[in-house]
């Protein structure tokens, strides 16, 4: 048998030294549709005020109007801010499967900080789920996990690709060693 | 200088402190982790983690000045 390179930490903190990671997904880009149609609004918005106002403030020479410019520029920065920090937990936030568990993940720059961890060999049954025009056409869908040890299940949400990944997980579960059916 | 100038000055220090606070921030929590992207883990399939911060610098950078612009316009 051929030595593998330990895996220990090479790709996550607490990965272990045989643990070989089979895939990872981030949750689909439909998460992110109410951020691009605020995105759209407030240009529009925006656009139309930038148009607009300079004929205000020279007809309304009063500083009310340039209160109001200046918390709509407040309103915008922190809009650019809040894209990012929402983009940035989009990109941290992660599932991943390796040979031995699957490991969900979900972080902001901040505030969330959550690791959620399921051993292969507890999983009873996997479930897919994929409801709507919208799942799919733009190929996304749940994946319902059966645990046999607990009564709780897992719901993976906005899974890209569902099939792919359900066929990993089962992949997975077959290649364990001391398999047992459950 | 109008008071609404000094305000504007204000908000962008305070922008400009909170990109750099993100972004540092970003870039410890990308070194934790190290995985082979690929364009079915990319959002869109190829917007990676240099374009957000990109872009992130682009628009706070020019919306500060154009807003400062904005308000020298009119003061």
């Amino acid at each position: 048998m051929l030595d593998r390179p330990s895996q220990k930490d090479l790709h996550f903190r607490g990965q272990s030294p045989n643990e070989i990671i089979l895939g990872f997904y981030r949750q689909h880009w439909t998460t992110l549709l109410p951020l691009f149609a605020t995105f759209a609004v407030i240009v529009v918005v925006f656009s139309f005020i930038a148009i607009n106002f300079s004929q205000l403030l020279a007809s309304h020479d009063s500083s009310f109007f340039r209160f109001i410019a200046f918390f709509t520029c407040l309103l915008l920065l922190y809009f650019l801010h809040h894209s990012f920090l929402v983009l940035a937990k989009h990109h941290l936030s992660v599932t991943i499967v390796t040979n031995e568990r699957i490991i969900i993940v979900h972080r902001s720059l901040f505030l969330i900080n959550e690791m959620e961890m399921i051993d292969l060999r507890h999983i009873q049954e996997v479930k897919i789920f994929q409801i709507g025009v919208m799942q799919n056409i733009f190929r996304f869908g749940s994946l319902h996990i059966i645990l046999s040890t607990t009564n709780e299940n897992v719901l993976l949400e906005f899974v890209p690709n569902p099939d792919f990944h359900f066929r990993l997980i089962n992949k997975a579960q077959q290649a364990l060693p001391n398999r047992t059916v459950s | 200088m109008s008071t609404l100038f000094y305000l504007v000055i204000i908000a962008n220090i305070l922008s400009l402190g909170f990109l750099y606070v993100n972004l540092s921030r970003f870039h410890t929590l990308l070194k934790k982790s190290h995985f082979e992207e690929s364009k079915y883990t990319l959002l869109f399939g190829f917007v990676h983690a240099g374009m957000y911060q990109f872009c992130y610098i682009v628009t706070v950078l020019a919306f500060s000045i154009l807003l400062t612009l904005f308000t020298l316009s009119f003061s």
